[in-house]
C-alpha cells in the first residue's frame, strides 16, 4: 500500500518531504485500524481512498479516509510503550478527524497543501 | 532475516557492535529488527550496540516503539545504544515527533557514536565531537 501511495504521490508531483509526511500518516491510520478495530484473529476490512485536490487558493491537497468496520478500541493498553500514531499522524498532516460510530470508524487527513503543479491529464 | 522491504545484518567491530537496518520498518518488519536486537544487546560482550539505520526510509510508531524498548534493554544490561543515522532524517525527526529524542540517541556518523563524550540531548550535534 505505502508503495503504490508513493508512486501516486511522485506521478503527482509531490516532495519527496511531503510524500514521505503522507505516507507515514496513512500507514499510521491503516495500522491503528489493523490493530485496534478487530480482535486477535478476526478478521475485517479497511478501506483506504485518497484524493487529490485543488484549494481554493490554487494548492494541491490530498484527502484520505481510512475506514474500517470494527470497534475502536481506546489506545491505553498499546504494548511496548509505543507512541501515539494519532500524534505522528497530525504532526504529519494539516488536519485528522475521526469519527467513531458502532458500525465503524473513519479517520479522515488532509495534508499540507503543496504548491500548485500542473495538472496531468489523469488528475 | 529478510523483508522485500527490510533487510537486518549484525557486524561486530572492536568497539561496538552493530545492527544494520536496511529498507522500511512497519509494524510487521519491527518485529524482525526487535528480535535481532535482543539477541543481540543480550548477547555481545561489547559495551556499545549500535543500530545503523543510515539506509533506513521509513519509520512508523511501531518501529519507533521497538528503538524505546532497545534503548531500554541496553540500559538494564548496562550498555549504550545509539542510532546511526547518516543522512537520513526519517528517524530524528519521528523520534521528535513522538517526543523520544531524549530516549533514543541519534548520531548522524560513526565517529560521533563512538565518541565517549556524554551525549547531548538526543539531536546530532557535530561540534565537539572528538575524531579519530
Amino acid at each position: 500500500m505505502r508503495r503504490a501511495l508513493r508512486c501516486w504521490l511522485c506521478d503527482r508531483g509531490w516532495p519527496p518531504d511531503e510524500r514521505a509526511d503522507v505516507v507515514l500518516a496513512v500507514d499510521e491510520a491503516v495500522t491503528n485500524v489493523a490493530e485496534h478495530a478487530y480482535p486477535d484473529g478476526a478478521t475485517g476490512s479497511a478501506s483506504v481512498i485518497a484524493r487529490a485536490v485543488l484549494t481554493p487558493e490554487g494548492r494541491a491537497q490530498l484527502v484520505v479516509v481510512v475506514t474500517d468496520h470494527g470497534v475502536w478500541h481506546t489506545a491505553g493498553l498499546l504494548p511496548y510503550h509505543r507512541p501515539s500514531g494519532l500524534r505522528l499522524m497530525r504532526a504529519c498532516t494539516q488536519s485528522v478527524r475521526i469519527r467513531r460510530t458502532l458500525a465503524g470508524t473513519t479517520i479522515m487527513m488532509a495534508s499540507r497543501p503543496i504548491k500548485p503543479v500542473p495538472a496531468p491529464a489523469t488528475w | 532475516m529478510y523483508d522485500d522491504d527490510f533487510t537486518v545484518t549484525t557486524r561486530t567491530d572492536t568497539e561496538a557492535v552493530v545492527v544494520i537496518a536496511s529498507g522500511e520498518i512497519d509494524l510487521y518488519t519491527s518485529t524482525l529488527l526487535r528480535s535481532q536486537l535482543w539477541r543481540t544487546i543480550e548477547e555481545t560482550t561489547a559495551n556499545l550496540v549500535v543500530l545503523d539505520a543510515t539506509n533506513i526510509v521509513f519509520i512508523s510508531s511501531g518501529g519507533l516503539a521497538v528503538l524505546v524498548t532497545a534503548a531500554q534493554l541496553a540500559e538494564q544490561h548496562h550498555k549504550r545504544f545509539r542510532v546511526l543515522t547518516g543522512d537520513q532524517r526519517v528517524i530524528p525527526r519521528a523520534l521528535h515527533i513522538a517526543g523520544l529524542d531524549r530516549i533514543v540517541r541519534t548520531r548522524a556518523t560513526y565517529p560521533e557514536v563512538l565518541s565517549a563524550e556524554p551525549p547531548p540531548t538526543g539531536t546530532v550535534h557535530p561540534a565537539g565531537a572528538s575524531r579519530p
